[in-house]
């Protein structure tokens, strides 16, 4: 029995990494390297979803809420105003309710130079 | 909420509802079939199944804000509320509420009963991967599966405890036409199973090229070794004990204890793969 629950506690924490994320592409691109601030932060995602809360993380450190107006409907494709972005590394945190109920969260960053 | 608590809080409330829900739903069926009340092991699964319903839906509310205070929202509220994790709330507390009425005695009480059930079950059409498939036929054989679940699940507890308590010859009658009847619910439980993974993964190779693939593989292990026992319950124990073989009882007793362990496996898997990995595509 202990092995059983020791077995089964290893496999839940060792799959978060494997959590539903059905995000196909983003604009910048994880990792990107920019030597412009992006004008725009794009999301594609491979299913419905209904964005709950989108931000940017500047420099592991300051929050900023993304303006989320244009996104109140279930949707694949997304895209917010990126205000003038200082230097820095960027971290985009996303969070959203999937067409089938799941809750489903994310992250991906880029650096502007 | 850091992203290990929070796959390992969805599982434990995910597992609270198959355990709680669908045992609730096969105690009313033992009682419907073998005329045997289990009171208390219905209130019990009950209770489980509520406390896993809110637990899930305050864990999906905080989830959409990263917080607790998700749990205030209004908007998030509403927007849970309005889709499917709220329709799987109301028709799980509405269903637990007519499951309830089995306790007391009116008239329509059957029907009172019958209603809860269905609601439960059709509650797991509301979220999930099944939810998504595009397959008239997905949910009645979500619907069928799930009967079959509960019919086994729920004959588990009351034929342990009659191993333990009751005479060989009275608890063999009881075990025997349990049996006879998994002859037919067990195949179409096994059945409907395999179809909705083939719906699921689309191919025999997903089951080893895919997480969510090898997960499903361990879950197929686990119901191999439930037969096993079902197996050994059927065709030793059981005929040993219509012969007043008193040890038979005790070995009953053991071979259910084990299935249930094989149960919580089960559902555990299950738990994980509908929470936490993604389907394969």
């Amino acid at each position: 029995m202990k092995i059983f629950l020791s077995l089964a506690l290893c496999l839940i924490l060792a799959t978060p990494i494997l959590a539903h994320s059905p995000l196909r592409h983003t604009t910048p691109e994880d990792g990107e390297r920019l030597s412009m601030p992006p004008e725009e932060i794009v999301m594609k995602f491979g299913s419905d979803i209904r964005l709950t809360l989108v931000q940017l993380v500047y420099q592991n450190d300051t929050a900023i809420p993304l303006d989320m107006s244009g996104a109140t409907e279930f949707a694949t494709n997304f895209s917010f105003p990126a205000n003038t972005l200082n230097a820095g590394l960027y971290v985009v945190e996303w969070r959203g309710l999937g067409a089938d109920g799941h809750i489903l969260d994310g992250a991906f960053e880029f650096t502007v130079e | 909420m850091t992203s290990g608590l929070w796959d390992i809080s969805a599982v434990a409330a995910k597992l609270l509802i198959y355990a709680g829900l669908l045992g609730a739903i096969g105690a009313v069926f033992f009682d419907a079939v073998f005329d045997r009340k289990h009171p208390r092991l219905l209130f019990g699964c009950l209770l489980s199944g509520l406390f896993g319903t809110i637990l899930s839906f305050s864990l999906n509310a905080m989830a959409l804000t990263g917080s607790v205070a998700g749990l205030t929202d209004p908007f998030i509220l509403s927007l849970l509320w309005g889709g499917p994790v709220g329709w799987a709330l109301a028709l799980r507390l509405v269903g637990c509420f007519f499951l309830l009425t089995s306790l007391t005695r009116f008239r329509g009480q059957k029907i009172s009963v019958g209603l809860g059930c269905i609601c439960i079950l059709a509650s797991f059409f509301q979220v999930g991967h099944v939810s998504t498939l595009e397959y008239v036929t997905a949910k009645p054989a979500l619907f069928l599966h799930l009967l079959g679940v509960t019919f086994w699940l729920g004959a588990l507890w009351p034929l342990y405890h009659m191993a333990c308590t009751c005479p060989p010859i009275q608890t063999s009658v009881i075990a025997h036409r349990f049996g006879q009847i998994a002859m037919i619910v067990v195949p179409l439980l096994l059945f409907m199973g395999g179809f909705l993974a083939w719906l699921i993964l689309g191919s025999f190779d997903a089951l080893f090229n895919s997480a969510y693939g090898r997960a499903l593989a361990l879950k197929i292990a686990f119901v191999v070794a439930l037969l096993i026992l079902a197996t050994l319950n059927k065709l030793r124990f059981v005929p040993k004990l219509r012969a007043g073989d008193q040890n038979a009882a005790t070995q009953l007793a053991m071979t259910i204890r084990w299935e249930a362990l094989a149960f919580a496996a089960i559902f555990l898997l299950t738990a994980i793969f509908t929470s936490i990995l993604s389907l394969p595509h």
